[in-house]
């Protein structure tokens, strides 16, 4: 074991604080884009990540990525998570779909849609839930029929994040309808102005995800949108599944925020002595330090593993714990906040301002998405203990 | 950053593995109970000498002796094997004096157990117990005339131990650490007199009473010195709970594919599976708490709050697994037939020993608030 960061990590970090220091305003605070002028602020950052690299840091050279080694890509996650950068957009295209274009795309895909990816110009979303399909996803019904040389799309897709703000989409639509359900499902690269497809935006207790619902109303694209093989979706989709929890750094800005907490419950008051000092309280905080640091650990395990390609369904294991961490964290926070925990960002009485409020849902969608709580254990106890399904 | 356990540490848990599930089937662990007072299984101690495990800790460190206690616990080992091959080693070796007898240690034939708790005093509290030296007129102490009276309770195997590792106080005028001052004293002396202390456990811990024993060593003492045996202390006891609690989980996700009720097994429940991933969960972050403490040990660095972390959290999480293995074993584990109470008896009482998990919170949060009040330092925000 050796959990120490090397002097280049080291120096690598102090780097990245330094960007981040330099390109965030001080006016900035953990406040996602909530509104088109934060989210728009969003995007010249991720200009400014492009610019030097970091957008696709991860990916090999060949497409403009830096091919930074694991610990250097966490420590690079610790910091963008302790400084509450702004990361709306991002994540799916730089981690999910430009590396499962990669895989299973074409030349001439790889060469329309990474280099976008890489400058940060084009933001995609992720069309997989219906109305009627969420865990389980391989019952999904958006029909995908080809006429001609055209692929025709009809049928609806929800909870889609920042979908009415993207420009592209990776779309799971039932091309097979004879096929068993998990082999019947194929996956387009979709433009989003292609006629017949309109987006909403959702009025959504979590704003900051932008929550979409898209309709697709016979919406033709070309059939070189098919990505990979037909019928070969849904496996496509579950590999970006496991991607999308491994890349879960939540703990650095949990124990950025326990570490706020505590300051604040020293400039503060209960009955006559420092909140700091309040036994129960000092219980509690001891409780969510040992969690925050099983969270890292776990991640740091992950991420080890997958560096040695070994990872396994324990990545699950370490998504679920970290999401019920974030609710324990925010039910302390509250606590040792109390009614002034409640109000929102702006109000000028609102400490640590107004962050814990602004938490409030995020923390209780937490074990929701992108898999909720169940599913998670689920495949802990089906594929890491072997238990029946 | 590196995960992995290193080659000697793989290897040592392979043939750990191996050895005991031969050398220590639960029968053994069965023998043993219900003799509270009993010799060690004294070919078991042999074995386990030459094999080098003894005083690992100083040789190997910490973090090798606690893939050790992590497998021990897992065979719940009728063994001393955390005092006297641990965490007496350890204190020996803070106080400087571990090479005089690192030989006898080793080699098996020298047993010493610390004597840590005094009744009504929670553990690692300042000693009550006195060191008396007579001094002649000018001040001077009179050689061979050095002597220890007090109570010591929970000394594990204090039965086959030869020497007690006795913290006492040595002047009256120092509150505080600085006036401890560390003992080896005789086990056979007759000013000692050892009462077994029945626990639920079924285990060999003992009341230590001593009256003017004379010990066999002044080992002296320095401040800050009980913190230090507080963290292996409690390093050592949450691996141990980690491997007790690692069965616990094996066994009921075994007896859950196995057990069949409406026509399907009953680990196909969904409530079922949560138990499982539950346990499965809570080893894991014992595991890794306790890694992480090990390995500041091992690197000289500051273990608080990681070593308190460790041990609240392996504390806690053992309750939450005897509350899972026994439900979901159902009635069948409530018979001593079945070999469930040999581990979930051993965690009951493993909880509260070197402090428990309300205890240990307290000192990490202590820890934890005065690295938050800290300094920010530039480029390291987010760590504990």
């Amino acid at each position: 074991l050796d959990l120490r960061f090397s002097d280049e990590e080291e120096a690598y970090r102090l780097e990245v604080h330094n960007f981040l220091v330099e390109a965030l305003p001080d006016w900035w605070f953990n406040q996602q884009a909530e509104s088109d002028e934060l989210w728009e602020f969003g995007r010249q950052f991720a200009r400014k990540l492009a610019a030097r690299g970091w957008m696709v840091k991860a990916w090999p050279k060949e497409w403009g990525g830096l091919e930074t080694p694991v610990w250097k890509q966490i420590v690079f996650a610790e910091e963008m998570a302790a400084h509450q950068a702004p990361q709306d957009g991002m994540g799916l295209g730089v981690g999910l779909i430009g590396p499962l274009i990669m895989q299973v795309g074409s030349e001439a895909q790889k060469k329309q849609h990474l280099p976008g990816i890489a400058s940060g110009e084009v933001v995609w979303a992720e069309c997989f839930s219906e109305p009627n399909t969420g865990s389980d996803l391989a019952s999904l019904q958006l029909r995908a029929e080809l006429d001609g040389d055209e692929w025709v799309l009809t049928g609806e897709k929800v909870w889609i994040s920042h979908g009415y703000k993207s420009d592209w989409a990776i779309v799971l639509g039932r091309s097979e309808p004879d096929q068993p359900k998990h082999r019947g499902i194929s996956m387009f690269l979709v433009d989003f102005k292609t006629p017949g497809i309109s987006a909403r935006r959702l009025d959504h207790l979590v704003g900051s995800e932008y929550l979409s619902e898209v309709h697709f109303d016979s919406a033709r694209m070309p059939a070189s949108g098919l990505l990979g093989e037909r019928g070969k979706g849904f496996y496509y989709a579950m590999s970006t599944v496991g991607v999308e929890r491994a890349v879960a750094t939540k703990y650095a800005s949990c124990m950025h925020l326990l570490r706020k907490l505590v300051r604040y419950a020293a400039t503060v008051a209960r009955d006559g002595r420092p909140t700091v000092e309040d036994p129960v309280l000092l219980n509690r905080i001891a409780g969510l330090a040992a969690d925050i640091e099983i969270s890292k650990l776990m991640s740091y395990q992950g991420s080890d593993r997958v560096r040695r390609g070994e990872a396994g369904a324990e990545v699950s294991m370490a998504f679920a714990w970290d999401t019920q961490v974030q609710q324990r964290l925010q039910d302390l926070a509250m606590d040792i906040v109390g009614d002034e925990g409640r109000l929102l960002p702006g109000c000028e009485w609102a400490p640590l301002r107004g962050l814990l409020a602004s938490r409030d849902y995020r923390a209780i969608h937490a074990t929701i998405a992108p898999g909720t709580l169940e599913i998670q254990k689920m495949v802990v106890a089906t594929r890491h203990l072997g238990l029946p399904r | 950053v590196d995960l992995a356990l290193t080659e000697e540490e793989s290897l040592l848990q392979a043939t750990a593995r191996r050895f005991l599930a031969a050398e220590c089937p639960p029968s053994l662990v069965r023998e043993y109970r219900h003799r509270v007072g009993a010799e060690l299984p004294r070919e078991l101690w042999k074995k386990i000498a030459e094999l080098g495990w003894i005083g690992l800790g100083q040789t190997a460190g910490q973090q090798s002796a606690c893939v050790l206690l992590e497998e021990l616990g897992a065979v719940a080992a009728p063994l001393p094997f955390l005092e006297p091959g641990v965490l007496a080693p350890a204190i020996l070796g803070m106080l400087g004096r571990y090479d005089e007898y690192s030989a006898a240690i080793e080699s098996g034939a020298l047993i010493v157990v610390p004597a840590l708790k005094e009744p009504g005093a929670s553990w690692f509290a300042a000693p009550s117990s006195a060191a008396r030296v007579a001094r002649s007129a000018w001040g001077e102490p009179r050689s061979g005339s050095a002597s220890i009276s007090g109570v010591k309770d929970f000394v594990s195997w204090a039965g086959p131990a030869h020497s007690l590792l006795w913290p006492a106080r040595a002047d009256s005028y120092h509150a505080g650490d600085e006036a401890i001052s560390w003992s080896l004293i005789p086990a056979d002396d007759p000013g000692l007199e050892l009462e077994a202390m029945e626990t639920s456990a079924e285990e060999q811990v003992f009341r230590a009473s001593a009256r003017d024993v004379a010990p066999q060593a002044m080992l002296g003492g320095s401040a800050g010195l009980l913190d230090k045996v507080l963290a292996v202390a409690a390093v050592a006891q949450a691996a141990e709970i980690t491997g007790l609690c690692r069965t616990l989980m094996e066994r009921t996700v075994e007896y859950a594919k196995d057990r069949v009720q409406f026509g399907v097994p009953i680990g196909s429940f969904q409530a079922v599976q949560h138990r499982c991933v539950e346990m499965a969960t809570d080893v894991e972050g014992m595991r890794l708490l306790t890694r992480q403490a090990a390995w500041l040990l091992d690197a000289g660095l500051s273990a608080q709050p990681q070593a308190s972390l460790a041990k609240a959290f392996a504390s806690e999480g053992a309750r939450r697994c005897i509350y899972n293995a026994h439900q979901v074993h159902g009635a069948v584990g409530f018979i001593r037939e079945h070999d469930l109470y040999l581990f979930t008896s051993r965690l009951r009482v493993l909880e509260a020993r070197y402090g428990d998990a309300a205890f240990h919170r307290a000192l990490a949060a202590k820890a934890f608030v005065a690295y938050a009040l800290g300094p920010v330092a530039a480029g390291e925000p987010c760590r504990v």
